[in-house]
């Protein structure tokens, strides 16, 4: 005879079971097998760990990788046409900007430049890759306190903020210390924090006037136009004016567009990006079958137990739910260690990389609504067996 | 088939979860050693390409990504020594190479070398290091990643605003750091850029040459200048990717997760397919299996599903390393000694679980179980 589910109302008069006795036996079903479910926990616990690093370290590569962009404040960017990403990209004559400004929402532009030069300690002699950064001194447009201190330092021509986070082959960063650009004399002024460890071994921050001096770019060149609009003005619609008023060298974005663009573009693209995002996919592949496998082996070997339950006259309700509540509160248990290892690990590399790796409410969240969907999805899956046997015979 | 195996076949859904559940263990074992080996050997493989008996650098050159270079007398001096029978100097630099189909720039490393010595094993035929002697020659690095366009032998191609013609492939490679290369010739780089130095120079020995006495001698008199054999030059690449390169330390510690992670799955699945046959083995011993006889049963299924597992994950495996090799055009080896050190890892960890869920049954009371 088919069994109908019983409505949990029915469940709990009929049988005088309050859920909170259901919480109780779940409870105690866990406590009843401790090898066996800290074996299941610690491999939940393991599964959800993995999949945290993963995400976590393409999440911090792709913050990392736009990082700069984050410290100014603009609300659409100029770049040449076929802009890619920062590092590489070719630049444009800072008169588009000008040009730009004729459009009365433009409130006030700011040009960045990106561009490449070696940086040689003079007591080490050590030559290293180093990204030059050019800024307009405007700090109403840099959103980052750090920068926005140090700037006043910028005095001389030579003077310069170099990235703390820069690899020690830099020498040692202190303030008044002179190394060679570019072969030309230059003295630390200040710093900034970046940790642009993709592509070069360090980073400096210079006045886009002496730009030039140490990149051999010419003096009308930029990488990326900034235009901060009026309060008030609608981005996608300057947009469209900026880009019907411009040349086709250039293409106008609005914020997002860029720094979503970029990041899509180190993801896809380079090769650290790939290696980061195949990364994920096997981690969560890996996670979510180790979930599968713990939760239905969990649930399978429970199976007579729940059986006997269902024999003993508790609902599909109650049944379920005692089931569920079990494992729902094994993947809890899992998941604060995974969490704790996790942000130790985190630590770890932070400080060895500078990766600015965190773990994020959204993060988190989004791992354990996919550990406890895993769950459910297991669960349903094996306890579906229960309703089509009859309780004789799972003796 | 043995006892321990028929239980195994007995279920074959169950074998197959469970099968499936280590080769997703290997498999991800498999993935992090591959990240972390491809980042090292892409690094390293220019030092494997050597011919020759030492190398020497600029003792600043910490690093192959370094820019540091020799000063063009040190290299000479070195090559002074009577045991020394040819010194050859090799260039790098970075160059900006016009992709012809979009025409944009990107940047491209060049090595340069006197083409009738070939410093570097680049599997190239007479003909083509005939050609490389040609003024306004080079050869494209084959493996390039594929943002340079469509490079043809025959084209021309613009390196620095000067053109070059395209006159055959070599097999180098691109690391994280690169993404492509050319090969020119000694004395077109010098047209280009006269006063350019050596950024490493190669060695060969006189016959019979003691090597440690080359290398106190160069050494000793010239202070500037390390000293290494090409596999030494190598062991150093590798040791400064994995500990001191942001890269290294990130894909080692995933190597680590990898490894722990795969370990726990394996453990795991293997851990409850015993469990739950407890009421078998059981059965088994009071029908009078002995303990060591039972534990055979037991170990026989731990490696018997472990091998499996090992097995099914293998093409899978090869797969991924392909499809990854061929994005990232990074070197992902399976050499045996990989391959072999998980499945090392693999069934050790099967045993162990063998083990732990033995200790269970002997704890047992077959009367217990019913």
């Amino acid at each position: 005879m088919p069994r109908t589910p019983a409505h949990p109302e029915t469940v709990t008069s009929s049988t005088g079971v309050s859920p909170l006795v259901l919480l109780q036996l779940s409870i105690s079903n866990i406590l009843a097998h401790k090898a066996r479910n800290l074996a299941a926990g610690a491999g939940i616990c393991f599964a959800i760990f993995l999949i945290i690093l993963q995400w976590g370290l393409l999440l911090a590569a792709k913050k990392e990788s736009t990082l700069l962009y984050e410290y100014f404040d603009f609300d659409l960017a100029l770049v040449s046409e076929g802009y890619q990403f920062m590092y590489s990209a070719k630049g444009f004559d800072r008169i588009r900007l000008i040009q730009a400004r004729a459009l009365p929402v433009v409130d006030d532009t700011f040009s960045l430049s990106i561009g490449k030069a070696d940086w040689v300690d003079p007591d080490t002699d050590l030559r290293s890759a180093t990204m030059v950064v050019g800024i307009d001194p405007k700090a109403e447009f840099i959103t980052d306190p750090l920068i926005r201190d140090e700037l006043a330092r910028l005095r001389s021509n030579r003077d310069l903020l170099v990235d703390r986070l820069s690899q020690p082959d830099l020498g040692p960063l202190e303030r008044g210390r002179r190394a060679r650009l570019n072969r030309q004399e230059v003295e630390i002024a200040g710093f900034f924090e970046l940790g642009f460890f993709f592509y070069a071994e360090g980073s400096v921050l210079v006045k886009n006037e002496v730009f030039p001096r140490y990149t051999g770019r010419g003096a009308r060149d930029i990488t990326v136009g900034m235009i901060r609009l009026r309060p008030g003005a609608d981005p996608q619609a300057a947009q469209r004016r900026l880009t019907a008023l411009l040349p086709g060298e250039v293409v106008v974005m609005t914020r997002s567009q860029l720094i979503d663009q970029e990041q899509a573009y180190f993801v896809d693209i380079k090769p650290l990006g790939i290696m980061f995002q195949s990364g994920v996919l096997v981690a969560f592949l890996t996670g979510l079958v180790v979930l599968f496998q713990v939760t239905s082996t969990d649930v399978g070997t429970r199976l007579k137990e729940y059986a006997t339950l269902k024999a003993m006259g508790f609902g599909g309700a109650a049944v379920y739910g005692t089931a569920l509540g079990q494992i729902l509160m094994l993947s809890l248990a899992a998941f604060l260690p995974a969490v704790g290892i996790s942000a130790w690990l985190f630590h770890l590399v932070r400080e060895l990389t500078h990766l600015p790796l965190e773990l994020s409410p959204q993060l988190l969240s989004l791992v354990l609504a996919l550990t406890l969907g895993m769950n459910l999805l297991a669960g349903v899956t094996t306890l579906s067996r229960l309703s089509r046997a009859h309780p004789a015979d799972l003796f | 088939m043995g006892l321990g195996l028929r239980i195994l076949w007995q279920s074959k859904l169950r074998l197959l979860l469970s099968a499936a559940g280590i080769a997703v263990a290997v498999m991800i074992i498999f993935l992090e050693q591959g990240f972390f080996f491809g980042v090292l050997d892409s690094q390293s493989r220019v030092a494997h390409l050597v011919r020759g008996d030492l190398v020497v650098l600029h003792r600043t050159r910490t690093h192959l990504n370094k820019w540091n270079t020799l000063e063009r007398i040190s290299l000479s001096q070195s090559g002074a020594l009577p045991a020394v029978d040819a010194v050859i100097p090799v260039y790098k630099l970075a160059m900006e190479l016009r992709n012809p189909d979009s025409d944009r720039l990107k940047r491209i490393v060049t090595y340069a070398f006197p083409p009738d010595s070939m410093p570097l094993d680049l599997g190239l035929s007479a003909e083509a290091v005939r050609d490389l002697r040609l003024p306004g020659t080079v050869l494209f690095d084959r493996r390039s990643r594929d943002i340079y366009g469509d490079i043809r032998s025959g084209r021309d191609l613009e390196l620095n605003g000067r053109n070059y013609r395209v006159r055959g492939f070599v097999d180098l490679g691109p690391n994280v750091i690169n993404d492509g290369a050319v090969v020119m010739s000694e004395g077109n780089l010098l047209t280009l850029r006269p006063s350019r130095r050596p950024a490493m120079g190669v060695l060969r020995l006189r016959p019979g040459a003691d090597l440690e006495a080359v290398r106190e001698s160069i050494t000793q008199r010239l202070p500037d200048l390390v000293v290494m054999t090409p596999a030494e030059l190598a062991a150093r690449e590798v040791r400064f990717t994995a500990t001191s390169a942001p890269v290294g330390i990130i894909f080692g510690i995933g190597m680590l997760a990898g490894f722990a992670i795969g370990i726990i799955v394996c453990y795991q699945v293997l851990f409850n397919e015993i469990n739950d046959l407890v009421p078998q083995y059981a059965t088994l011993r009071a029908m009078g299996f002995s303990s060591p006889q039972l534990g055979q049963v037991v170990l026989t299924q731990a490696l018997s599903l472990s091998l499996a597992g090992f097995c099914v994950a293998l093409p899978f495996v090869w797969y991924l390393y392909d499809g990854i090799a061929a994005r990232t055009a990074l070197v992902m080896e399976l050499t045996a000694g990989r391959v072999l050190t998980v499945l090392g890892l693999t069934l050790c960890m099967c045993l162990l679980a063998g083990l732990a869920a033995m200790q269970r049954l002997w704890r047992l009371d077959p009367a217990e179980l019913y």
